[in-house]
């Protein structure tokens, strides 16, 4: 024992004792503090695509250049969406949120972007966006291509939807009545303030009777081509606040016909499909490329008023023509058919 | 200090200095592409394991394991036998550890270029590799602590010091960094461990390494002691009691929790009571005796390589200002600070200290001190001019931008010029380098002559 006694000792003592204060004090101290918010807020597990595509940016190394959080500075809420959260990374081991920032962040990358865009960006990034310096993957398979990309549009998308509760609703209504009431009126008739100015107009809200996971996106990106700002710097549970209330300013009292009325199928076909799609998705070969683009019918669920009304006058400021020369059991036809379409 | 005839194996040491030149060589080639990749970004462009994400992290973790980590060894097989008055505890286990090394080495660098790395900065060697290098470095540990606790001299000079802390502290820094965050612990959390880690293996691997290499050769150089015994001391234990505590730093602004990041603001800035206390002890040491560095270059190394720690040293507490983070943060800055500390300070210390002991390995005067001379203002001009300027001007620029608001094109499309820049430098340090190499080769090569 009588080597332990010398004065070497001290300095092996010591680099271990000072390890121990700096793993207890700065790497377990902030771990228990956040064990409690971790567990504040359910997660949703990424699809198990999506965590094959976390593994290949992983071993690419793509964290060494693309930061993973967004910091409440330097404007990057403006630029990236809401300040990320501890508990938004509950479930990331290892983390990723990186240290230098060559190309820009992906925290809330989900939705940004389409996937046919992230699949040319992989093959090589200069066709996207011909200023990047970002390494091409020409050897990623078509599988691997599609798995990044699925972890691309999980990003941000962590956390669960709130549930639905008053206390959610109250919170709706008061961000409505700041935030939106101004164009889309107190009510949500689409009479506010700035109606005079606005073409198009703002939608009246009482017509339509829009899934939560509809306003959601449409609050996330704003409407191009009309007065709609994005709102994408507003936290997400808020959005989805506002996104159940909006559904709940519905006066919509019809339902939809049981079976396709006759005639309505190909007026349709003559009449709409070139912009709305075959399915009212929005998505026929024309509408993509309108602003304002035609809406997705399945998300917005617009009630009979508000398509005779369409029919009849048009929608100022879109591509949508008035079509006064269809007949009264026309218009009839063509309403049922795409109430029936879209229940 | 005796004779080094008598404790000092000289085989064992030129066979680390060979890997460890070998762990700069190839590595810094690598970096010639990627620097290149920034200007061209399809140059190589098809080849997977020439991606920019691989030979990135090939090039880290070559330089930091690779190169500064074999020459410390290097320099300690033949510093810690002149500190201890005796032979290594087993000259065997040396030659172990070497072989050992070059399988961590090899493996560790293969699989990251073959696209297999784990998602921790600075430990991105898979599981497997870990294991090698952990093992090496205990090797070494026992090799280096036991030799220096077995020494019979009265008192134990301060390089022992920084030996003995850097590592105990850093085997289990090193588990600590490889496997927490990898398996434990989550998001914010993990940050936080990560932030430790990195800033640990600088702090408390790198820097008591290199200090206490230069607490030898400086005094050797000058053939004097140390201005004060006092300064060393105080320089010593702030380092081992602050550095430990900053880590969080590399994560400001980030989820982790608010009270850990402020608390690493004043605990950074205290770092620099530690750079001011031991560069002043060493330029008190130097007092009187500047006319020397005009005469050898390893001196020059030396001193440069000081000038350059105390300003990176001076760079971190200053970028622990939040309102500094707000700018510099993710940009090129911090990548020329890093160059500023493991090329500018550390690599030249080596440098500088292999100069002046390979003589005594291999019984041969250097072949030439024209050639260091080229080699130190190849070295010298390439990265300050061309390296460590316009990289931290340009992250000046990448941080404005992004505060403004621009399009994220205009931070990239900026960078262009500086990028380029950086490009022109890396040539001219790896001109320096190659030369550095030679210098010793060839004196190697004129003893096996002769």
């Amino acid at each position: 024992m009588k080597k332990l006694e010398k004065f070497q000792t001290i300095f092996l003592v010591a680099g271990i004792g000072f390890f121990i204060l700096s793993f207890v004090g700065m790497g377990l101290a902030p771990w228990t503090t956040l064990k409690k918010s971790h567990s504040e807020i359910a997660q949703v597990p990424r699809t198990p695509e999506a965590e094959a595509g976390r593994k290949i940016f992983m071993k690419e190394g793509c964290w060494h250049c693309h930061t993973q959080f967004v910091r409440p500075i330097a404007g990057e809420p403006l630029r990236y969406g809401p300040v990320s959260k501890a508990m938004e990374y509950g479930n990331e081991i290892p983390q990723l949120f990186g240290t230098r920032r060559v190309g820009p962040d992906l925290a809330r990358e989900a939705g940004k972007r389409s996937n046919d865009w992230h699949a040319a960006h992989f093959n090589n990034p200069r066709s996207t966006s011909p200023w990047s310096v970002m390494p091409a993957f020409p050897w990623f398979s078509k599988e691997e291509s599609v798995q990044l990309t699925a972890y691309m549009q999980s990003l941000g998308k962590t956390t669960a939807e709130p549930k639905l509760s008053q206390a959610l609703l109250d919170r709706g209504k008061k961000l409505f009545a700041q935030e939106c009431s101004g164009c889309h009126g107190t009510t949500g008739d689409g009479r506010g303030m700035a109606l005079p100015f606005l073409t198009p107009a703002a939608a009246n809200l009482t017509w339509v009777r829009p899934t939560p996971e509809y306003i959601f996106t449409v609050l996330n990106r704003g409407i191009e081509g009309s007065a709609m700002p994005a709102f994408h710097d507003t936290p997400s549970n808020d959005l989805w606040a506002l996104a159940h209330y909006v559904q709940s300013l519905s006066t919509i009292t019809a339902v939809a016909p049981k079976t396709a009325p006759t005639g309505g199928k190909k007026l349709f076909e003559a009449l709409c499909v070139d912009c709305h799609g075959n399915e009212a998705r929005g998505d026929g070969i024309v509408g993509a490329a309108l602003q304002p683009p035609p809406p997705d019918f399945h998300g917005l669920k617009p009630a009979p008023e508000r398509i005779g009304e369409a029919l009849a006058q048009g929608v100022p400021g879109s591509a949508m023509p008035p079509f006064a020369q269809l007949t009264t059991e026309q218009t009839e036809a063509l309403k049922g058919y795409i109430l029936w379409l879209i229940q | 200090m005796n004779e080094n005839q008598i404790v000092v194996d000289g085989p064992l040491v030129r066979a680390y200095t060979y890997t460890a030149l070998a762990g700069i060589l190839i590595p810094l080639f690598f970096a010639l592409i990627l620097a290149a990749k920034f200007i061209w970004p399809d140059f190589l462009g098809t080849i997977p394991w020439l991606q920019f994400g691989r030979i990135r992290v090939f090039h880290t973790n070559g330089v930091i394991f690779g190169w500064l980590g074999v020459s410390f060894f290097a320099l300690l097989n033949y510093i810690v036998p002149k500190l201890a008055g005796r032979p290594l505890l087993s000259v065997k286990l040396g030659w172990w550890t070497l072989w050992m090394l070059i399988l961590a080495l090899s493996v560790g660098l293969g699989s990251i270029l073959a696209g297999q790395m784990q998602a921790i900065e600075y430990a991105e060697v898979p599981w497997y590799g870990d294991i090698l290098f952990a093992a090496a470095f205990v090797m070494a540990g026992i090799n280096f602590l036991g030799t220096l606790l077995k020494s019979e001299e009265k008192q134990l000079y301060v390089s022992s010091w920084y030996f003995i802390l850097g590592f105990t502290f850093t085997v289990f820094n090193y588990v600590m960094g490889n496997v927490v965050p990898a398996y434990f612990a989550p998001g914010a959390a993990g940050a936080a461990i990560t932030g430790l880690w990195i800033h640990n293996a600088v702090g408390l691997f790198i820097t008591p390494m290199g200090v206490g290499i230069v607490y030898f050769i400086l005094p050797v150089l000058l053939d004097k002691p140390v201005f004060s015994h006092l300064l060393s001391l105080v320089g010593f234990w702030t380092l081992a009691f602050f550095y430990p505590l900053g880590g969080s730093h590399h994560y400001f602004f980030s989820p982790i929790p608010w009270w850990v990041q402020v608390l690493a603001v004043p605990l950074t800035a205290m770092l620099f009571v530690v750079v001011v206390t031991v560069v002043y002890n060493w330029l008190m040491t130097m007092k009187g005796e500047w006319h020397k560095v005009g005469r050898s270059p390893a001196l020059a190394f030396i001193v440069t390589g000081t000038f350059a720690y105390m300003a990176t040293c001076t760079q971190g507490p200053f970028h622990a200002f939040l309102s500094v983070q707000k700018v510099i943060h993710f940009s090129d800055w911090v990548v020329a600070h890093a160059h500023l500390a493991l090329f500018g300070t550390f690599s030249y210390w080596v440098i500088g200290s292999l100069l002046y002991i390979w003589p005594k390995v291999t019984g041969v005067p250097l072949a030439s001190p024209g050639r260091q001379w080229w080699s130190f203002w190849l070295l010298t001009l390439g990265f300050y001019v061309f390296y460590f300027i316009p990289l931290t001007a340009g992250g000046l620029v990448q941080g404005t931008d992004w505060m403004n608001l621009l399009p994220f094109s205009a931070s990239v499309i900026d960078s262009l010029s500086y990028w380029k820049f950086r490009l022109i430098g890396g040539f001219l340090m790896y001109a320096g380098m190659v030369l550095f190499a030679l210098e010793l080769w060839q004196s190697r090569r004129s003893y096996e002559k002769a």
